[in-house]
């Protein structure tokens, strides 16, 4: 293409002293001036904001630092708060799942490119707000303590590291001068180093824990925290890190490594589920003799079929024998009296071979087409041979974890199932078919219409009359699933938010290429429809999060039931609600808050390709 | 010139939005390699005509024919017609989450079910040929105006098909941008394409088509070359419309 040419130089008939280039007032005072007193109410209102903020911390952290309070509720209470009453000797269950997730995100992270690179200008100005909010909070420690006539000790430290992180990066940023505001440091380095630290803290830092002295008084002893935990946590963070490391070598080296990783999630949840709650004792010799020859049966064989079924010769004959196998599958769920395990392994295949032609184009397609078969068969087995298998443990491990993990197990096993539950009820109301739109719309309107609690009740109570007798479905199990179909049908609504701001324009382009349905749908439609709605669905996520805690109606102990019944109750924590509640108000905090920045950074990432 | 085989036959097409009729049963065939401009004032059921021929509308009466395939509710039917038939929008409607050359891949991907690197060949040839071979990489959102419709152009292209369609291609183009896509355009045009373009762009009549076609109300008006059009049309609204606009 050719270029215009313009005159390089135009006359404007302006002096060249106007034209002059010259750098925009700039600097604390003009910032401030600007935007705190731009005016006499804006000045006004920025004064009285700031004091009653500084009078609300330092009442806060006055409270805090109090002598009456009993932080050592919380401390010394860590592993009912973490896990319950998990016995002692099966912790190991615990770890292998936290690790096995460690591992997995770890892999995760590094394959998905999770995390950028951040500029040293940046980063100063992150470590200035908190050494500014380190700083300040130390402040008014000290000055609580010198008014109590207590010694303070940490706070000057507290207060030294605030100012360092306040004033050396932003020295380092102004040597480098423009050099700076490259991004040049990787995130997730940051957080490695984070981790480390975290690992040295637990090695080093102590706490107080009540003692008796040589003389016998009874007097504070300090004593490194975490002291049975440190292992384990070094081994499960390193052990994460190491993944990281191992995901960035292999990433592009090894193909397939996508399907490996996402049925290994898919995976880890019914695995982490059974290790923790069941130990089941395995029958091994059945493994080979049933499970081995069906998966491979249905891997090869099935496989086989589908490579047929994907093919353009196969045709309408494909589609037919598929959709013949689904209701033959289907059917047999009612009628014929085989193993479960055959029955859905025969509607899955009828599933992926009506799934076949839209998928199996190309032939790298096609491969990973029947990749995903032969480990979704896989998936099925495993279930399979988990949930038959008796438990192991000589305890009900449903009644024993509590906590921080419980909260953890109903909120992940929420999301992770009640995100495709919610995007097909989505598809299903705004799909053109009449009885499925339908159905979908009774389906949410219904869930949406009852409270949360009334459905966790439900789930606990009512649930075993619908089910025939001697079927005992876990506690944990009914919880996860009350809150997975209630989450469905709000995440449902969101998507369809989503649906509904996509243009015609876009449905009319995918037609026009000839890409079929379910091509359309999931190449050009949901891909902006979520993208659309990630603050809500973040929004839902997080409500998720915490709702969870509404399971203490049905006998389980969550992290909040803990801290508001428990420690109070305990002898010598008697009636000291507050700590507790702070600490857990804390943790939520952290978890939640990180979701919402994750969910901005994810935003920004996807929003490259916005209109 | 225009072949001797007929690749777009229309016999009495009818069309109906609710109880307004827009289209009052139109006959049309076009032969292979032939470029048919159809021009007429807003409303006038051309749009409507052209989005009926890759079943984007759904005509209630009446034949229509490509390529030797009837239109019908099969769904095998539309989505072979739809393979053969390109079309390009007036408001391009590229899809925004996509690089360009995912934009173009897709298609030949998914639909002609070429491997990824054939795809991509295909797509970095026909940008070559649209003359925007630097901006594979980018996202749509990025591009100007006149470089999203010659992507759109593009993409439709990657399909391989025999028939384009063109709806009001330039209708939503800053004036500076109109030139670069009627340029690729009429390059296609030049290469054997049998293209329908809807436009109100008068001179790309004059120089490139071989038939030019006025509706009104619905229905085909009046047909005839270019030349037999803009010199001597013989329909009162025919006249009118082009004083109008000329």
């Amino acid at each position: 293409m050719e270029q215009k040419q313009y005159p390089v130089s135009i006359d404007l008939g302006i002096p060249e002293s106007a034209a002059a280039p010259e750098p925009p007032p700039s600097g604390p005072w003009v910032w401030m001036r600007t935007n705190l007193f731009s005016s006499p109410f804006n000045s006004v209102l920025s004064v009285v904001t700031v004091a009653l903020l500084a009078a609300v911390v330092h009442g806060v952290i006055g409270w805090a630092i109090d002598e009456g309070r009993l932080w050592r509720a919380v401390g010394q209470n860590s592993r009912l708060l973490m896990v319950q009453a998990y016995p002692v000797e099966h912790f190991w269950r615990v770890w292998v799942s936290v690790g096995s997730v460690a591992v997995l995100a770890g892999l995760s992270f590094a394959y998905f490119r999770v995390g950028s690179k951040i500029a040293w200008r940046d980063l100063s100005r992150i470590s200035m707000a908190f050494g500014a909010v380190l700083s300040l909070v130390s402040l008014s420690t000290m000055f609580h303590f010198l008014a109590a006539d207590r010694t303070p000790r940490l706070t000057i430290l507290a207060l030294v590291v605030g100012l360092i992180l306040i004033f050396v990066p932003r020295m380092y940023t102004a040597r480098l001068g423009d050099a700076a505001k490259e991004p040049t440091i990787p995130t997730m380095g940051l957080v490695a180093l984070g981790l480390l630290v975290l690992i040295g803290l637990i090695w080093i830092a102590q706490a107080p824990v009540p003692g008796v002295s040589e003389e016998g008084f009874n007097i504070d002893v300090w004593e490194p925290i975490a002291t049975s935990t440190k292992l384990p946590w070094t081994v499960v963070i390193l052990s994460g890190i190491a993944a990281f490391g191992i995901g960035t070598v292999l990433r592009d080296r090894v193909e397939g490594l996508r399907q490996v990783l996402i049925s290994a999630w898919v995976l880890s949840a019914p695995i982490i589920y059974m290790i923790l709650f069941r130990g089941p004792d395995i029958d091994w010799p059945e493994v080979l003799t049933l499970d081995l020859p069906v998966w491979l049966g249905f891997s090869v064989l099935g496989g086989l079929f589908l490579r047929w079924a994907a093919d353009d010769k196969s045709g309408e004959l494909g589609r037919f024998l598929s959709g013949a196998i689904f209701v033959v599958g289907l059917a047999s769920l009612l009628f014929i009296d085989t193993l479960m395990l055959f029955k859905v392994s025969t509607i899955a295949l009828g599933t992926f071979g009506m799934l076949a032609p839209t998928f199996g184009g190309s032939p790298a397609a096609r491969r990973q087409f029947l990749i995903g078969w032969a480990s979704s068969m896989l998936v099925i087995v495993v279930i399979f041979r988990m949930a038959d298998s008796a438990s192991a443990l000589g305890f009900r491990g449903s009644n024993f974890l509590g906590g921080l993990a419980l909260t953890f197990a109903l909120a992940i096993f929420g999301i992770a199932l009640s995100f495709p539950l919610g995007v097909v009820l989505a598809l299903g109301r705004t799909s053109t078919m009449p009885i499925l739109r339908t159905v979908c719309t009774f389906y949410i309107e219904l869930v949406r219409s009852v409270p949360l609690i009334t459905w966790l009740f439900a789930s606990a109570n009512l649930f075993q009359l619908f089910i025939p007798g001697g079927l005992e479905v876990d506690n944990v199990v009914r919880a996860i699933g009350a809150i997975t179909l209630f989450s469905a049908a709000y995440l449902a609504e969101n998507v369809r938010g989503g649906l509904q701001s996509i243009g015609k324009g876009q449905y009319e382009a995918a037609d026009a290429l000839g890409m079929s349905v379910v091509q359309k749908t999931s190449f050009i439609i949901l891909p902006q429809a979520l993208k659309a709605v990630i603050p809500a669905l973040v929004g839902q996520v997080i409500s998720l999060f915490k709702d969870t805690s509404l399971v203490a109606i049905i006998g389980l102990f969550d992290l909040l039931l803990i801290a508001k019944n428990v420690i109070p109750g305990q002898s010598q924590f008697l009636g000291s609600f507050m700590e507790a509640i702070v600490a857990v108000a804390v943790i939520y905090w952290v978890f939640t808050f990180a979701f919402s920045r994750a969910s901005l950074r994810l935003e920004k990432r996807l929003g490259l390709g916005t209109r | 010139m225009p072949g001797d085989k007929d690749i777009i036959v229309c016999q009495g097409v009818k069309k109906w939005f609710g109880d307004f009729q827009a289209l009052h049963g139109v006959d049309l065939s076009v032969k292979e390699q032939e470029v048919v401009v159809i021009i007429g004032p807003s409303g006038s059921g051309k749009s409507t005509f052209i989005r009926c021929i890759n079943r984007l509308e759904v005509h209630q009466e009446g034949t229509i024919q490509v390529d030797g395939i009837e239109l019908t509710n099969d769904l095998r039917n539309i989505e072979a017609i739809r393979s053969e038939v390109g079309m390009v929008f007036q408001s391009f409607n590229l899809f925004p989450h996509l690089t360009v050359l995912d934009n173009i891949t897709l298609g030949p991907i998914w639909v002609r079910k070429h491997s990824r690197t054939e795809a991509e060949e295909i797509g970095r040839r026909l940008l070559d040929r649209v003359g925007i071979p630097e901006q594979a990489d980018k996202y749509p959102g990025q591009l100007s105006g006149g470089q999203q419709q010659r992507v759109a152009i593009a993409r439709a292209l990657a399909m391989e098909p025999k028939v384009m369609l063109f709806d009001e291609p330039t209708s939503a183009l800053d004036p500076e941008m109109v030139k670069e896509v009627l340029d690729t355009m009429k390059e296609l045009a030049s290469s054997g394409m049998t293209m329908l373009v809807v436009t109100h762009e008068m001179g790309f009549a004059r120089e490139v088509a071989d038939r030019v076609l006025f509706f009104d109300y619905g229905s085909l008006v009046e047909e005839g070359t270019p030349e037999h059009f803009f010199t001597t049309p013989q329909h009162d609204r025919t006249k009118l419309f082009l004083s109008q606009i000329l």
